[in-house]
């Protein structure tokens, strides 16, 4: 044991409790972002209305978004006002946002709405990390002929203008919907799945077909780069897979900017079930959604009743505007070129 | 563990009795040239190794040297066959591994390991030195979790590291210790050839002597066997028994460290060797430098003849027109060059 007769120390006093893994350091970094914190707040408090929207509900704190109050009087009520409504059991109801043209309860609507949202923004960022990084990873990885007949592929899919794509295929869906009992029962079943999530699966469907590109495209990138570190080269030497490579080497270093990148995408997501709920081909009718509720307000004279708008429209804002805050405070602490290696 | 000490070298002797541990016979590494839009094609090779032979005898340490981008790290890493050869042999212990493929090369990499120049670059970031280091183990299914820690913490203080460092990342070390880490990666499986790329090259100097007489210590106790790839004269006569100059992919002069500094028979050589500062400021004084013309010729395309034309001082009518052969000149003392033979 000559080598071992002195071991090195770190000057500190070591001790292993401290040692700072690349999470915990990202975290320390993220904490710094006190505009992230906020949007990560922001969507927390968001995601646990949605989630617990029907809890609210059965509680009495939150009105069915689908329910139809009585209309003495007024077609709108604007917040803050109190009706009766004698078909109820429980028949003293507050609006605190108002109402729509329907007499449904905004408040409801807004966060039943951000349950069509987020899950459209979740299951869309989802669905595209999941292909795009397996795409771009085999790419890159492999490189060559495959990934230039990969990438080529890419190309062509870029050139298609995503949201004429979008209106068509939504079109297209919502006429299959409509022709239900004149189609094979293969698309009788997608039909009915459409159905039972009000209109939200076949928006995953065409949200996810393109989404993927640009983040297939930022993955292949990353691994190319990656690809060429010297301890890819050393996995290589004392005899690691490819499949170990690739999950255990390549796919740690590069999933930081794609995490950001997914998380900023949640935001493009949302943005787009909005423009599509808006031009009436988004989620199904009673479905509530943003999108559907500014187009309501659209449609009435909501110069009168600016909370028609200003509901789903302030709603929105803040959803898009936490996702870009997290997405930044997020590449800060995620990219390792901004701190020491 | 038991199957990681026991060896079963396959024994090859040469004519003088000494045990040749890798047998390298006309190994040759080109590079495609590609060019085209859409369709690539070939249209040249970058000759990084234009035939390279040479034995490494078990124990011993081979130097090869050479200025940047004359093929010595290519020779090394096509010796492990992390780049395949276009052409030659490579027998290691008497297999050839120029043949073997997939599961049969995994197998041999446990005997074969490698350092790599920058420590910076040949660490996964993303792991614990702990993992790093217990990788190789991993990878090759030897041991249970408990032993494989414990090996972790044997190698650990081999290398004259605190086994405290096990759940450290790589981040938190300087270039020395880093360097301390890729060799006991390298040690994991114990190996018997070690194949070192530049080790020293990127850190200081007052750090190049700890890692340089911690591989020298290592040799002795384990019995290790060196490639040591190197552009710094003085460091490779200190550790190496014979020196192998390399320039633009060839082997110009191969010999005993001694009978090369004192006896430097190749024109590049001589002119190598002068470049070397003497610390002894008579000497220093009366050293005339011999200060080559001209730049290193493109690998792509080198000239015709002997390859060292373009640049030698003494070069005559024949050396433009013929290949000179690595030649015995005197025992162990190899040379390629018209003049000498």
């Amino acid at each position: 044991m000559a080598v071992a007769s002195k071991p090195l120390s770190l000057g500190k006093q070591q001790d292993e409790t401290k040692t700072r893994t690349p999470l915990s350091d990202a975290w320390t970094q993220f904490r710094r972002n006190k505009l992230a914190l906020i949007g990560l707040a922001f969507i927390i408090f968001l995601i646990l209305l949605a989630i617990g929207a029907d809890f609210l509900q059965s509680i009495g704190f939150l009105d069915d978004p689908l329910y139809q109050h009585e209309a003495p009087g007024m077609t709108f009520a604007p917040p803050m006002t109190c009706t009766q409504d004698p078909r109820r059991m429980n028949p003293q109801w507050c609006f605190v946002f108002g109402t729509d043209d329907l007499r449904r309860d905004m408040m409801s609507r807004a966060i039943y709405g951000a349950r069509v949202s987020l899950s459209v923004g979740f299951v869309g960022a989802s669905i595209s990390m999941l292909i795009g990084i397996t795409y771009g990873m085999i790419a890159g990885y492999y490189g060559g002929a495959i990934d230039n007949l990969m990438m080529r592929f890419i190309d062509f899919l870029y050139a298609i203008p995503d949201l004429a794509l979008f209106i068509l295929l939504q079109v297209f869906f919502k006429a299959l919907a409509a022709e239900r009992d004149r189609v094979g029962p293969f698309a009788q079943a997608l039909v009915d799945i459409d159905r039972s999530m009000g209109g939200l699966f076949f928006l995953f469907i065409v949200l996810g077909l393109l989404s993927w590109i640009g983040i297939a495209r930022l993955a292949r990138g990353q691994t190319l780069s990656y690809k060429q570190k010297e301890f890819v080269e050393a996995a290589r030497a004392i005899g690691a897979r490819d499949r170990r490579i690739i999950f255990t080497h390549l796919l740690p270093n590069i999933l930081g900017p794609l995490v950001v990148v997914g998380v900023q995408s949640i935001a493009g997501f949302i943005g787009v079930e909005t423009a599509l709920s808006y031009l009436g081909i988004g989620v199904n009718a009673p479905t509530p959604s943003w999108g559907s509720m500014i187009a309501t307000a659209q449609n009435n004279t909501f110069g009168a009743y600016p909370h028609l708008v200003l509901v789903p429209a302030v709603m929105l804002g803040l959803t898009v505007l936490s996702f870009y805050f997290l997405a930044d405070g997020l590449r800060d602490a995620l990219d390792p070129s901004l701190r020491g290696t | 563990m038991t199957e990681l000490m026991t060896q079963t070298p396959t024994v090859q002797k040469d004519a003088k009795g000494r045990e040749v541990l890798l047998r390298v016979r006309g190994l040759k590494k080109y590079f495609p040239i590609m060019a085209g839009f859409i369709i690539q094609r070939e249209v040249g090779s970058i000759k990084a190794v234009d035939g390279v032979s040479f034995d490494v005898y078990k124990g011993e340490t081979l130097g090869l040297v050479g200025e940047s981008g004359c093929g010595k790290s290519t020779t090394g890493r096509t010796v492990l066959q992390l780049y395949r050869p276009t052409a030659g042999s490579v027998e290691f212990e008497g297999i050839d591994l120029v043949k073997l493929k997939g599961e049969a090369l995994r197998r041999m990499r446990r005997r074969m390991q490698m350092i790599f120049q920058d420590p910076y670059a040949s660490l996964n970031p993303r792991m614990s030195v702990g993992r790093i280091i217990a990788e190789p183990l991993f990878v090759h299914g030897i041991g249970t979790p408990a032993e494989r820690a414990e090996r972790v913490q044997y190698l650990l203080e081999k290398v004259g590291l605190n086994p405290y460092f096990v759940n450290r990342y790589p981040h938190e070390f300087s270039g020395g210790q880093r360097q301390r880490i890729g060799i006991a990666r390298a040690l994991a499986l114990n190996p018997t050839l070690i194949v070192a790329d530049e080790p020293i090259s990127a850190l200081d100097v007052s750090i190049q002597a700890q890692v340089v007489n911690l591989l020298q210590d290592l040799q002795r106790e384990l019995g290790l066997t060196y490639l040591f790839i190197a552009h710094d004269l003085s460091m490779v006569r200190h550790i190496c028994d014979r020196v192998a100059v390399m320039y633009l992919g060839k082997i110009v002069e191969l010999a005993p460290s001694d009978e090369l500094y004192s006896n430097p028979l190749h024109p590049y050589t001589q002119a190598l060797l002068s470049a070397v500062p003497v610390p002894d400021p008579a000497i220093e004084k009366k050293r005339q430098r011999i200060i080559l013309k001209g730049d290193v010729p493109s690998p792509a395309n080198p000239p015709v003849g002997c390859n060292f034309n373009t640049r030698c001082p003494v070069a005559v009518e024949s050396c433009f027109r013929d290949e000179p052969e690595l030649k015995e000149v005197s025992p162990g003392h190899f040379v390629a060059c018209h003049l000498t033979n």
